[in-house]
């Protein structure tokens, strides 16, 4: 058994092997092949992963160890990277490469014809090496490796079109922003190191478990890591990032900014559970991000107009809600929402994607429209998923969201932090969910068609190898649901089976059969709400009522991302610009003149000393007869002082 | 009433004789010559052989015991002894470096060449003197005949000047010097030094602040002709105006026996003293550095510069000085043997790139002097970088052994002044590198060609290298034998 | 053995210097025979007895030399890079190329001096020798510039090394040591009185701060770096050449361990410091080189963080970061040539979208950037990790101040890639030639190497750390720190 599990290990090989073959060769290949390529290294990979998931249902361990190589050295002992492959790695790796798989193969379709055909998916390739490695990583240090080569990857695929200036600088923006991320992964890694002794994980939750509930270097490292998780994962602060990575080609949203690389903060906490399970006000701090981030970035999504960044501020919503069940205590629900969040918001981006192909590279909805006449499988399929994000009850997203809803609610490990406001919050965040995904559908795929006519014609669905991938996500997404039934009155497969990878002490207050389901029946109407309004102010009301409100404080804020760039710009960027060019400035002109200044004197010096030198005999001789006159002088001095 | 006998170790002089008699033969010979060609090379003849008998004089004194002579008035130890080569082979250089030169500058006559035979004779005189009768006598010896040289280029007005100037000075010195030597005399009633030390020692002893004061004029005098400020004027104007070859031989060999001298009363008459004695030379040393050093910094002709780099290495010398007696005295002859090499061969080439009247020594001319002449740009560039005290050129061992000695006695504020200093001094040697090697040629520059200067260039250099790399093996000679103290 | 790694560049370079006339086939041959034998003999270095012999009676110094520990590691990863760099020289330097090729082996020499010796004389011999090659290379080859980068850097250098030298020559006899032997001085030296390491301590500090560099002693490096030849090869030679950390690690903190305690913490804030403020200031420069320059500044602040942490996972991360160092910045700076040859300007304003003519170049570039901005798994991670976590144990708070420059690093790594490959395309441009890519693939070949397994390197590196950790706090247990894996 123990074999077949290890299988799985070969799975970021095989990408990274797909990505090098085609980063050496991919420009030699013609079409389609570095996509077939790339496509298969991750599709063998999900086979390995799905053996190896089945291996580890039926063996009797929850958890196996490669141990690859060994790394540092310092004092007595050395590091050795290795895997742990446990219940929740699998599920992620079922993840990355399932979606994976799935969107290297729509991209076959949608990157037709691109130049950097093949750079394209040996960056996906790539990252889904890198993304592999942080969920299989056994210490923080191996998986720190892969959490930088994601934040890489997504750089290139960000920047994938790199000569407009404005791609570029997302990319780049997107570095900056995870790099700080990163450097509390590093600061988190050095505290856990000088507290713990060791930076494996699974010694670290175990020395956690051991340690004074609440002690406040525990609360520190947890703060570090959440701010590695806010990074990666676009929560506030550093959110601001994600809505500019749309700029990458739409499978790359799909694949890394919406179903994988950004639940990755999610997945650090989830992997150091008994470690924040241990220190509330961490786990508090985790929660309230998650809460603050989930509903403003709703807001935020309201008045969107990119197709994409609807999307993208949806994605930092829903990751808001995932903080939020990890910050509770309830990590397998964090992780099944990160579970049902792959589908159908790959689904959801896909569709978008099948949008801008069809469209010739709109991406403004104002210029969308009663798309879903023309484009039936991609109109299809993306209801399926609106409906599964907005909460509707029976599709996936009902059944996770409302557990995270019901956790908040029940939480003892936040209670003294406020858990019922924050249950307040998500509810009604879960309805402006709701609106704006109505809003998003209504405005691509249904009403009129504002589109220009000249497309009209021309109009088509997309070709197959990209809409099969849309329908099998939109089974999923129907589908992934039932894997976590509510448990008080159904079987909970998921919850069980993350059970040993994520066990902590943490307990939840137990309600009575008939508030569980109130706490439903108020999703519900949460969902039902939204839906409904979006219902009336769209399709009813025309959309007259939003065009009043168009210049109002709250419909301007939210168009301005509620001016987080102009605020970041005035108080960091051009500070740290200023400071940059200052300290340059500082350093030539300051530190190097004052230096040299102060060699200056030996030049005066210097001079004086040639002027000694007068060429006169008679100035010689006086020198030296003052000279021997010093002497004397010098000598009777000291005879009369002794 | 018993007469003693002289007490004649003939042995002892045997150096310092050959060169007198092959001086006199010279004087003989040029009487009857135009050119001074045969007179050089008889004095070449005669250097070589005082060489052999100075070698063989080595031997023996590193396998048996030192030589005495006149008492303790005349000392073959293996300090002088090995004094006397440092003599020996800058008076070579120097004649070698002539030997073209005096025709190409129109100075050529006879008499030149056992000039400076005499003044090396008297030099080694000075280096061995036990007593100070005998220092006077080799000091004088020496300095008439560097006189002369130095005014060699009749009609000329700096090098009138310069010989002028020196002698002037120079009798001032001398007179500096024989009233110390009559206040010794007078607090002690002894010339020789160790009788002087036993005297200073004995109980009783009440004139101690005579004795001092005629010290202190003994180092001024000795001082002078080390060109250690405030003493020093003299050097720069003498070394800039006299011939090239004359420079060398001064910077040299002059220096060379004033060192030598004072390494030997330093480290025999001085400890019983007063101790102000040595803080005095300490100031001394520290001046010479910094005023030495600093006035180099800006000199554009590089024959002054490197005037001044003289006065600056004086500065060096006297930090081994202060440490007599122990390792100093071996530091010293090591960074002589080092600073010989390196400073004539500077001045070798020198005397191939500047006109015939030593004019054209600015800065400017050496610019690209790395193309036109890879070869003399190359020599240069070794012998400033030995000067600068770059490893691993013989002038890097010498400063090592030369600061070691400082701080092994104590003196760690003079060793960081002149180490400061040092940083000067890589300055200005590197500005004349930098000019030849970062610069494209500026001027035309005379097509000299001369055997032996190229000579006296290649074993230089070759010296300078080896040295540096192998600096065992010299100083291991040295630290065999003995050195004749105070008191024996 | 340990003679030759030293001999062999030497000869090499007394071959060139006569080489001039030759055909330029014969100078590449040359320069790849030294090299590529220097790095074969290194390769087999470690384990191999070192010599001593007496080298200056009456003073006692040896020439003793020994490729124990980090020399061995740090010679070996030295000679790997000069072998692409002397490759570039000789198809890059126009003017008298055997000259520059020679300069080069010299210096190659010379640091593998400075990384063997084991005596404290001979170590400053070669520090010395190193500096004359430096300084011919940026003088005659330099830019327009030159000759006022070299003043500076020439004083800078002297300054501090001449200083060091008093140091150096007082310990024996303030200590009574038997040679100038390393072993001899470590037997007596830790026991001076704490005023006298302290002041030997501050003299040593200067020289080895000026070659660090530490702020405020760097001013000299932008300069030298933005007026060197702009092939990049002499700036390669000047990245091998930042040995200060070196001098600390294996000088002046075992001798002086009682003024090491008291002056490290001192140090430790001008290092993170450096490397902040050398981060900052690189996001904003428009030159290539200058850029590079601080960059590589930065660097030396983070080698000097894990130094002054004077914990043992940080001083072997410095050590190893050190090695790092010279092949990532060293590979940024032939980059930088490669650059220049075909734009004829350092100016970043004049570059632009070249990754759609110079796929190759982008990604080469795009490699070493990331990898010199510590991007783990590759070279330069492994030693900025553990320089960090060193300076940890010793202080929070300045650990975290220089963990600040992880973020500059990037804000300047993707700048620069911007700038060069990205936004509006300029005039196309060739891609890597043959020569080129025979000269990356040891940078990227080494980039892996030091990346992925640094394992063994480190244990090498090890052996020498244990003697620091112990004087520094003898009697205290030398923290084990345990970085993962199941004990």
């Amino acid at each position: 058994m123990t074999d077949l599990i290890s299988l799985a290990a070969f799975a970021p090989l095989l990408a990274l092997i797909g990505a090098l073959v085609n980063g050496l060769f991919g420009r030699a290949f013609r079409e389609p092949l570095p996509g077939v390529i790339a496509s298969l290294s991750v599709g063998i990979g999900f086979l390995l992963s799905i053996i190896a998931f089945f291996a580890l249902a039926a063996g009797e361990e929850t958890r196996v160890s490669i141990t690859l190589w060994p790394y540092l050295q310092a004092g007595s002992f050395e590091l050795s990277l290795g895997f742990a492959l446990d219940r929740l790695s699998l599920l992620m790796m079922l993840i990355i490469t399932g979606v994976g798989f799935l969107i290297h193969v729509y991209s076959i379709g949608y990157m037709h014809g691109d130049e950097g055909f093949s750079r394209y998916f040996m960056g996906l390739n790539l990252f889904v090496a890198a993304m592999l490695l942080l969920v299989m990583a056994d210490s923080f240090l191996l998986m720190f490796v892969g959490w930088e080569g994601v934040g890489i990857c997504s750089y290139l695929l960000i920047g994938f079109w790199y000569r407009e200036k404005l791609n570029a600088d997302a990319a780049r923006k997107a570095f900056i922003v995870n790099r700080i991320g990163d450097a509390g992964f590093l600061l988190a890694m050095f505290l856990t190191v000088t507290t713990f002794g060791t930076l494996d994980i699974q010694a670290v939750n175990e020395a956690a478990g051991a340690l004074v509930f609440g002690s406040s270097v525990l609360g520190v490292i947890g703060l570090l890591y959440l701010l590695a998780a806010t990074g990666k994962s676009a929560q506030l602060p550093l959110q601001v990032w994600l809505p500019d990575a749309m700029a990458g080609p739409t499978p790359v949203s799909a694949l890394i900014h919406a179903a994988t690389m950004v639940t990755a903060g999610v997945y650090l906490i989830a992997r150091v559970a008994p470690l924040f399970a241990q220190t509330p006000a961490a786990s508090a701090a985790v929660a309230w991000v998650g809460g603050l981030t989930a509903l403003i970035a709703a807001f935020i999504a309201f008045s969107q107009t990119d197709i994409k960044k609807i999307l993208a501020y949806s994605t930092i919503s829903q990751l808001g809600f995932m903080f939020v069940a990890v910050g509770v205590g309830a990590y397998w629900v964090g992780i099944f929402h990160v579970f049902t969040h792959a589908f159908f918001k790959a689904l959801l981006f896909l569709g978008a994607g099948s949008v801008i192909h069809a469209l010739a590279g709109e991406q403004d909805v104002r210029r969308m429209g009663g798309l879903g006449k023309h484009m039936r499988v991609t109109g299809t399929t993306s209801l399926i998923a609106t409906l599964a994000i907005a909460g509707v009850p029976l599709l996936s997203g009902f059944f996770s969201k409302d557990a995270i809803l019901a956790h908040t609610a029940t939480s003892e490990l936040i209670a003294d932090y406020g858990n019922l406001v924050l249950y307040a919050i998500l509810l009604v965040t879960a309805a402006m969910t709701a609106f704006y995904m109505f809003r998003w559908y209504h405005r691509v795929f249904a009403g009129e068609e504002r589109f220009p006519k000249k497309l009209r014609d021309s109009l088509h669905e997309s070709p197959s190898v990209m809409t099969l991938p849309l329908v099998i996500l939109a089974v999923c997404s129907v589908l992934a649901g039932y894997l976590g039934l509510p448990e008080f009155a159904f079987p909970n497969w998921i919850a069980h089976w993350l059970e040993p990878s994520v066990e902590t002490p943490v307990s939840f207050l137990h309600l009575s059969t008939s508030l569980e389901w109130l706490l439903i029946g108020l999703s519900v109407v949460a969902a039902a709400v939204g839906l409904g309004l979006g219902y009336w102010v769209y399709e009813r009301n025309r959309g007259r009522l939003v065009a009043r409100l168009e210049e109002s404080m709250l419909a301007r804020l939210s168009r301005s991302g509620f001016g987080f760039d102009a605020l970041y710009r005035a108080v960091f960027v051009e500070p740290a610009e200023g400071t940059a060019s200052g300290l340059s400035s500082v350093d030539t002109d300051i530190v190097d003149r004052g230096l040299r200044a102060g060699a200056s004197p030996v030049g005066l010096l210097a001079r004086a000393a040639a002027l000694l030198q007068s060429g006169y005999l008679r100035a010689y001789a006086l020198a030296m007869l003052i000279g021997v006159l010093v002497f004397a002088l010098i000598v009777s001095l000291s005879g009369v002082l002794s | 009433m018993t007469f003693p006998g002289p007490d004649i170790n003939w042995v002892a002089f045997t150096p310092p004789l050959v060169l007198l008699l092959t001086a006199a033969l010279a004087v003989l010979f040029a009487l009857y010559q135009e050119s001074g060609r045969l007179t050089a090379q008889l004095s070449l003849l005669g250097l070589v052989v005082a060489a052999l008998f100075n070698l063989h004089l080595f031997q023996v004194v590193r396998q048996t015991d030192a030589f005495t002579s006149f008492g303790l008035r005349y000392l073959a130890d293996t300090p002088a002894i090995a004094f006397n080569f440092v003599i020996l082979i800058g008076t070579v250089l120097a004649v070698l470096m002539s030997y073209h030169y005096l025709e190409r500058a129109d100075l050529d006559h006879p008499e030149y060449y056992p000039l400076i035979l005499l003044s090396a004779c008297g030099a080694m005189v000075m280096v061995a003197a036990g007593d100070l009768i005998t220092l006077l006598l080799g000091l004088e010896i020496m300095s008439l005949a560097v006189y002369v040289l130095s005014a060699w280029r009749q009609g000329s007005r700096e090098s009138e000047e310069a010989g002028m100037k020196y002698f002037l000075l120079g009798a001032f010195a001398s007179a500096f010097l024989v009233y110390g030597i009559a206040l010794l005399y007078g607090a002690s009633g002894h010339f020789v030094y160790a009788e002087i030390a036993a005297v200073l020692r004995g109980d009783g002893f009440d004139q101690l602040l005579l004795a001092t004061l005629g010290g202190m004029l003994v180092l001024a005098g000795l001082a002078f002709k080390a060109a250690l400020a405030p003493f020093h004027q003299w050097a720069p104007d003498a070394y800039t105006g006299a011939p090239t070859p004359v420079t060398a031989f001064m910077s040299v060999v002059v220096k060379a026996a004033a060192i030598a001298a004072l390494l030997r009363i330093f480290s025999s008459v001085f400890p019983d003293l007063s101790p102000l004695v040595g803080q005095v030379f300490a100031v001394l040393v520290a001046l010479t550095l910094v005023l030495g050093n600093l006035a180099a910094l800006f000199q554009r002709g590089v024959k002054r510069m490197l005037a001044y780099s003289a006065v600056a290495h004086a500065g060096y010398l006297g930090l081994a000085v202060l440490a007599a007696g122990t390792v100093g005295t071996r530091a010293a002859i090591w960074y002589l043997t080092a600073y010989t090499l390196m400073n004539v061969g500077a001045f070798a080439v020198l005397s191939l790139i500047a006109d015939r009247n030593d004019r054209g020594d600015d800065l400017e001319r050496f610019a690209g002097l790395g193309r036109m002449k890879p070869g003399l740009a190359a020599a240069l560039t070794v012998f400033l970088l030995s000067l600068a005290g770059i490893p691993p050129l013989a002038g890097f061992t010498g400063k090592i052994l030369v600061f070691q000695a400082a701080l092994q006695a104590g003196y760690v504020a003079l060793a960081i002044i002149g180490i400061v200093m040092s940083v000067v001094a890589v300055v200005y040697y590197f500005r004349v590198v930098a000019v030849m090697y970062f610069r494209e040629p500026e001027y035309e520059l005379p097509a000299i060609s001369s055997w032996a200067t190229s000579m006296a260039i290649v074993v230089t250099v070759a010296g300078t290298v080896l040295l540096g790399i192998f600096p065992g093996w010299w100083y291991g000679l040295l630290q065999a034998g003995r050195q004749l103290l105070a008191g024996m | 053995m340990t003679l030759t790694v030293i001999l062999i560049p030497l000869i090499t370079a007394l071959f060139l210097f006569f080489s001039e006339a030759a055909d330029p086939l014969v100078r590449r041959f040359l320069g790849l025979l030294g090299t590529v034998s220097t790095f074969l003999v290194a390769l087999y270095l470690p384990g191999t007895p070192g010599m001593s012999s007496l080298w200056l009676p009456g003073v006692n110094v040896y020439f003793a030399l020994s490729p124990d520990g980090a020399s061995a590691v740090l010679v070996l990863v030295a000679s790997l890079v000069m072998i692409p760099t002397a490759l570039y020289a000789s198809g890059r330097v126009e003017r008298r190329t055997g000259s520059f090729l020679a300069l080069l082996l010299i210096m190659q020499a010379g640091l593998n001096g400075i990384f063997l010796a084991k005596d404290l004389i001979l170590f400053y011999l070669f520090w010395e020798l190193t500096l004359i090659p430096s300084l011919m290379m940026l003088g005659i080859w330099g830019g327009t510039k030159r000759r006022q980068a070299v003043q500076k850097y020439l004083i800078y250098a002297v300054t501090g090394s001449f200083l060091m030298l008093v140091g150096m020559l007082a310990l024996r006899p303030l200590s009574g040591a038997a040679s100038y032997r390393l072993e001899d001085l470590l037997a007596v030296t830790p026991a001076l009185p704490a005023g006298t390491q302290l002041w030997i301590f501050l003299l040593f500090t200067l020289a080895f701060a000026v070659k660090l560099p530490l702020w405020p002693l760097h001013s000299w490096l932008p300069d030298f770096h933005e007026q060197n030849h702009p092939s990049g090869v002499a700036d390669v030679a000047g990245t091998l050449y930042k040995v200060g950390g070196w001098g600390f690690f294996a000088w002046a903190l075992p001798l002086l361990p009682g003024a090491a305690a008291v002056v490290a913490p001192v140090l430790l804030v001008l290092a993170a410091f450096t490397a902040v403020y050398a981060a900052v200031i690189a996001t904003s420069q428009t030159n290539l080189k200058r850029l590079l320059a601080y960059a590589s500044l930065s660097h030396m602040g983070l080698v000097g963080v894990g130094l002054f942490g004077l914990h043992l996972t940080g001083l072997s991360g410095a050590i190893y970061l050190l090695a790092a160092q010279m092949v990532s910045t060293g590979g940024l700076f032939l980059l930088s040539g490669m650059l220049y040859e075909r734009r004829k300007t350092f100016e970043l304003s004049e570059y632009g979208g070249l990754s759609r003519s110079a796929p190759a170049l982008a990604a080469v570039t795009l490699f070493v950037l990331f990898t010199s901005i510590g991007v783990p798994g590759l070279a330069n991670f492994p030693g900025e990790f553990m320089s960090l976590l060193g300076a940890f144990h010793a202080s929070p708070w300045l650990a975290a101040l220089a963990t600040l420059s992880v973020i500059a690093a990037g804000v300047y790594g993707v700048n620069l890639y911007q700038r060069l490959y990205q936004d509006r395309e300029t005039q196309p441009v060739a891609d890597l030639r043959e020569l080129e890519l025979a000269v990356l693939v040891p940078i990227l070949a080494g980039i892996l190497w030091l990346g992925l397994a640094p394992g063994p390197q480190l244990e090498r590196i090890e052996v020498q750390t244990r003697i620091i950790a112990q004087t520094v706090q003898p009697g205290e247990e030398i923290p084990m720190v345990t970085l993962g894996g199941r004990p």
